[in-house]
């Protein structure tokens, strides 16, 4: 039993972590394929002896990808146990796909998995014996589960002895937590840093985001009038809680791999200068040809001037610095980023006739020379202000 | 739009792939996690403007955009729909003006910069992406939840609590 292959194809990474954790521990050999055409191809390679296949996939839908592992001599005779969100819906295509030997609706849990995974695999196992020759005698009906079976533990046997379900939320985060860490210094490793070793600036943000996750968890377990609910088994009740806190846990790990690629290791920051140009406006190219290849972000310019002082507020810059008088739309963006509150923001023109600026601008340069000396300048003001730290990238949104 | 959508040429098979739903709001382009959205519904009849009833019959907060991020705007008159949004804490609505689609992307090749606007917890409300060349802002929706708060949603507080994490002087 324990050296059985199980092949997990599903488009939601965190859905192939979840099922990870559970199945891993219990000495399963895993293979992990994100949708149709690469099941195929790992199942032929693999040869998994059983298969979990999330029902919708980008590129192919389940039964016809059961029909494709049918039609492949390698595969033929390889049950399938469909994973679903659409619960009762999909019994129909359950019934009618080939080789499907049970389903899993979603959200999951734990034992349950584990409990309908190991009879499949057992039941396939007498079957094959039985009937090698028939992929339908290897998935015998007797294997259809209800949903209702799906909520207690299958029929046909009570969940193994080693099926561990964690003892609370906060110990299955800290578990994939744990793994989505090891993911991060192990990308860190393939960027030059040293595997295993602590990542500097690293390992507070991580433990930021643990707290927040049991933060979550906390408040799952603890509210009647929160929509997901803790199990008595401390089993997730809501694929789409994990799945949002792993998301916003991504969001975090994102930002780590790329503060460890960074030279200085200083993580990204919000964008310390907006410029506000047209597309169309002759210093666009300029200013777009400009900033490339000066360890600026050569940003395209857009004409989405209605989200200036939104942007304002919520990144709040050292300095804008705004082409005026092009058209009605910029200079109400600009004049209602200038009527905000927000000292912290110098606002600069970029051209312009001097007479016409409106004084509320800190200044005006003219041209990209004078935009790039503007940027240099900032570009000091945040390496004084950040002290020692060297190599303070400033990068630069363009709207 | 339904949350759950597929798309194809997807960056889920890589690490930190995700799939976004894109929504546009007071002229600002909006990203969130396609897993954390329940739905893009019209807005019906709603009494006070501050709640948003669903089908089956619960009320939801509903923030305007322009009340989160603190900016004194008037509502577009063709913010007509609304995005309901899962979090830990509960559900909220977004009004929105369109929905721009679903983009899958890779936060390890396009990292988010966080924004200087925090939630109640210290965390950035969302983040800088920067898709097709132009700025996105990816939306936490706990963030919005802790931020309005349930009495200040219906008042209309919710800048009362904002906070602006720069640490540099003004």
């Amino acid at each position: 039993m324990s050296t059985s292959r199980v092949l997990v194809v599903d488009d939601s990474l965190t859905i192939r972590r979840a099922l990870e954790l559970i199945l891993k521990p219990l000495g399963y050999e895993l293979d992990f394929a994100a949708d149709g055409g690469q099941a195929l191809e790992r199942a032929t390679s693999f040869t998994p002896d059983l298969i979990l296949l999330d029902y919708v996939l980008p590129d192919m839908r389940a039964p016809d990808v059961c029909a494709a592992l049918a039609a492949t001599p390698a595969t033929a005779f390889t049950p399938i146990i469909l994973v679903s969100a659409k619960g009762a819906s999909i019994r129909q295509a359950y019934q009618d796909a080939q080789n499907v030997v049970s389903y899993i609706t979603k959200p999951f849990k734990p034992q349950v998995v584990a409990s309908v995974v190991e009879n499949a695999l057992a039941r396939g196992r007498s079957a094959s014996g039985a009937a090698p020759e028939s992929s339908r005698a290897a998935v015998p009906r007797s294997a259809v589960h209800t949903r209702d079976a799906d909520e207690r533990p299958a029929r046909g046997g009570e969940p193994s002895a080693s099926v561990a379900p964690p003892a609370s939320v906060e110990q299955a985060f800290a578990a994939l937590l744990a793994q989505l860490e090891g993911a991060i210094c192990e990308d860190a490793a393939t960027r030059g840093t040293t595997r295993g070793a602590p990542l500097p600036g690293v390992s507070p943000r991580l433990r930021s985001a643990a707290e927040r996750l049991n933060d979550v968890a906390q408040h799952l377990s603890g509210e009647s009038v929160v929509p997901y609910r803790l199990r008595s088994d401390g089993s997730f009740a809501n694929v789409a809680a994990t799945l949002l806190e792993a998301h916003r846990y991504l969001c975090e790990a994102a930002i780590l791999l790329a503060a460890t690629g960074a030279p200085s290791a200083v993580l990204p920051r919000a964008p310390e200068v907006l410029v506000v140009c047209p597309e169309r406006h002759v210093l666009a190219g300029e200013i777009a040809e400009a900033v490339r290849g000066r360890d600026l972000v050569p940003l395209a310019i857009g004409e989405d001037f209605a989200q200036l002082p939104h942007l304002v507020r919520l990144l709040a810059p050292r300095v804008v610095v705004g082409v005026l008088r092009v058209d009605e739309a910029a200079d109400a963006a600009v004049h209602a980023s200038l009527a905000l509150d927000a000292p912290q923001t110098r606002f600069v023109a970029l051209g312009g006739d001097p007479g016409g600026v409106d004084p509320r601008f800190a200044g005006r340069v003219d041209g990209v020379e004078g935009l790039l000396e503007l940027l240099r300048e900032v570009a000091h003001e945040a390496q004084r202000e950040a002290g020692a730290a060297p190599d303070i990238d400033l990068e630069v949104v363009a709207i | 739009m339904v949350a759950g959508e597929t798309a194809r040429g997807s960056f889920e098979g890589e690490r930190n792939g995700i799939r976004l739903m894109l929504v546009r709001t007071h002229g600002c382009r909006i990203c969130v996690a396609l897993d954390a959205v329940e739905g893009i519904f019209e807005q019906h009849g709603a009494a006070d403007g501050a709640t948003f009833t669903l089908a089956h019959g619960a009320t939801i907060p509903l923030v305007d955009w322009a009340t989160v991020t603190g900016v004194p705007a008037e509502r577009p008159a063709d913010e007509t729909q609304v995005m309901v949004l899962r979090s830990a804490t509960g559900l909220v609505g977004l009004r929105i003006g369109a929905c721009l689609g679903v983009r899958s992307v890779s936060l390890a090749r396009t990292p988010p910069m966080p924004t200087r606007l925090t939630d109640a917890a210290g965390s950035p409300l969302c983040f800088l992406l920067m898709l097709d060349g132009r700025p996105h802002l990816m939306l936490e929706p706990r963030g919005l939840l802790t931020r309005i708060g349930a009495a200040g949603a219906a008042n209309g507080e919710a800048r009362d609590g904002l906070g602006v994490a720069d640490e540099r002087p003004a």
